[in-house]
């Protein structure tokens, strides 16, 4: 009896040790992936798409941007329902559960990646009251202590220049909708069935993530964007205590930890890809009424 | 009858044909290019406002008349920087400057004269420059697009000249200081000058109002380029502030012609690590669908092809401009003064 008592006991403990260990290890990873997000600024990045509109009014009709005022106004309203942080989130979080963490203690993780988040928005809002010489002087202070340091490939191996790379390309494809229903044309559209102006979008889609970059107006330019992020990526790293930039390395160099990073990019552009199919139909569908 | 008594009966019968013939048809055709214009530029009043010497120059070159090659000239060299004013004045107008003209500072006044100075001796050049300067100062110097004004603009045009020529004929015939072989040479010449010559060719309204309205809109795309100065824009990833659409933008009309070597070629913009430094951009003046469509009509109308439809996406506007310009060449090319001979002195 007293054995049977002890053998039970011992299996509890066994459980509640199993269970605190699972609980423990899923904490770890829940909060690997919230300081992942935090750091590689998704929320941001998502946010700012919607204000693209006014940006795409100005690129695409810049002597008169108000002849285009009602596609801008009506863009920019879509984009604000349509590109809902909390769903953007929630896909985050899926995809980022589905991918193991590294062996990485989550505490150490979290407070470099958001002191690296600090930095970079310490960064941006320094950038704001810049000049072009204050610009070429950081140019000269990068080439001197940062290019081909390891600071720059850990910069490289991050993803924020592929995300900030993606949500412009939302940009172009804004130009490129006001475009369509400022040609002649237009009447076209206006007369598509719903499977014929899926197709249509699809393309559109395709072809403005797919634009070669000369082309590409330099309000919305990926390769700059995705410069920029790595430099200023590269100079917020600079900025952080070397213990807090190994560990970043540490995660980021790792396999699971690059696994990671890829889930992060690949959830995000599917999402902003997705969303800007919507944007679009709900946008084409508006303006045919 | 004396020579001199029978240029001056002549000159009235000339006269007449200048006002009922060239003068009607070319103030029926370009008040209706005028209105057709306007009707569909109506959003632009600026722009209207600056159009009357380019509508001088649309008749010039529709009409094929020398008269008007001359009326327009003296403002139209001024402004021949750029546009179709440039154009018109390489391929046409100079052209017939300089068959036409040779001595005289005065244009205007060659429509009356011609040659005549060629020939004369110094003192009756003093005689006729005076009564020259004097006839011409008359001449109205109220600028105006408006077809009314100009007709009457274009009317006074050839009363002065008549007033100039008859002033000159007479002062030669009481001049007893003139030798005969002196009186004959003047008179050879004046007989050859374009007043004179009335153009005996009808010009076809329908087709003249055409022309003209087509220059006026090519000349309107060649003015749609304008260079904006960019200054340095610092990087922002995450701000989602809003642009502000109406903004004061540093805009400068560009003042060549798309074939000119020296129409600006702005450098790419410098990349820095925290933004996009100062450059300088062409930007176009959009056209709107229905604009563009009017504009593709009376392009395949006129010149028998279409103007928008076959020029790429990417660069539209840019590829517009030189498009505009060569249409320009051709319509001045079809249209140089078919009655140079009769302009000849």
């Amino acid at each position: 009896m007293m054995k049977t008592l002890i053998t039970i006991m011992r299996s509890a403990c066994i459980a509640i040790v199993f269970a605190i260990t699972v609980s423990c290890a899923f904490s770890n990873d829940n909060k690997i992936d919230e300081a992942l997000l935090e750091g590689e600024h998704v929320v941001l990045f998502y946010q700012r798409i919607p204000s693209f509109a006014s940006i795409a009014a100005m690129a695409y009709n810049p002597l008169n941007p108000e002849a285009v005022a009602t596609e801008q106004s009506t863009l920019q309203k879509i984009a604000e329902q349509v590109f809902n942080v909390t769903e953007m989130q929630a896909d985050m979080r899926r995809a980022l559960t589905e991918v193991p963490a590294p062996a990485i203690d989550a505490n150490d993780f979290s407070d470099a990646s958001n002191a690296f988040a600090a930095e970079m928005i310490a960064l941006n809002e320094e950038f704001a009251g810049y000049t072009e010489e204050d610009s070429r002087a950081l140019d000269e202070e990068y080439k001197r202590t940062i290019a081909s340091s390891p600071l720059e490939i850990l910069a490289g191996v991050m993803g924020l220049h592929e995300l900030g790379a993606e949500q412009v390309a939302v940009g172009r494809l804004m130009i490129s909708a006001i475009d369509l229903y400022k040609r002649a044309d237009s009447v076209r559209l206006r007369e598509m069935g719903d499977a014929e102006l899926r197709t249509f979008i699809n393309q559109l889609i395709e072809n403005t993530w797919n634009m070669p970059s000369d082309e590409q107006p330099l309000e919305f330019r990926s390769e700059n964007a995705a410069f920029f992020l790595k430099s200023s990526s590269a100079l917020a790293l600079s900025r952080l205590p070397p213990e807090q930039v190994s560990v970043l390395q540490k995660f980021y160099t790792s396999p699971g930890g690059r696994q990671k990073r890829q889930a992060l990019v690949a959830a995000f552009k599917a999402r902003v890809e997705a969303d800007s199919r919507e944007m679009l139909s709900e946008y084409f569908r508006s303006l045919r009424k | 009858m004396d020579r001199i008594e029978r240029y001056l009966e002549e000159l009235g019968k000339k006269c007449d044909i200048w006002h009922g013939g060239v003068c009607v048809n070319y103030a029926l055709a370009y008040n209706k290019a005028y209105r057709s214009f306007t009707a569909q530029l109506r959003a632009d009043e600026e722009y209207r406002k600056r159009q009357v010497e380019i509508f001088l120059l649309a008749a010039s070159i529709a009409t094929s008349t020398f008269m008007i090659a001359a009326f327009a000239s003296a403002s139209l060299r001024a402004l021949a920087a750029r546009g179709a004013i440039a154009v018109i004045c390489n391929n046409n107008l100079n052209r017939t400057f300089n068959a036409v003209y040779a001595v005289s500072n005065s244009q205007p006044a060659m429509f009356a004269i011609g040659k005549v100075l060629d020939v004369a001796k110094s003192t009756t050049i003093e005689k006729i420059k005076k009564t020259t300067e004097s006839a011409y100062i008359k001449l109205s110097t109220i600028s105006s697009g408006d077809p009314f004004d100009h007709e009457l603009k274009l009317r006074q045009f050839i009363y002065l000249s008549s007033f100039c020529a008859k002033e000159i004929v007479t002062s030669v015939r009481d001049d007893n200081k003139i030798s005969m072989e002196e009186r004959n040479a003047i008179m050879d010449r004046m007989e050859k000058a374009p007043i004179f010559n009335p153009p005996c060719a009808v010009i076809g309204g329908e087709a003249l109002a055409k022309r003209m309205e087509l220059t006026l809109f090519m000349n309107h795309i060649l003015e749609s380029d304008y260079l904006e100065d960019i200054p340095f824009k610092p990087y922002s990833f995450g701000t989602p502030g809003s642009v502000n659409v109406f903004q004061k933008r540093n805009l400068t009309s560009i003042q060549h012609l798309p074939s000119d070597k020296n129409y600006p070629n702005p450098a790419k913009a410098e990349v820095h690590s925290a933004g996009v430094g100062a450059h300088q951009k062409i930007i176009y003046k959009e056209y709107g669908p229905g604009l563009e469509n009017y504009i593709e009509t009376l392009h395949q109308e006129v010149v028998g092809v279409p103007f928008f439809k076959d020029l790429p996406n990417l660069t539209k506007m840019q590829s517009a401009l030189v498009k505009a310009e060569s249409t320009l060449y051709r319509l001045a090319d079809d249209c140089r003064p078919l009655h140079i001979d009769m302009a000849k002195v």
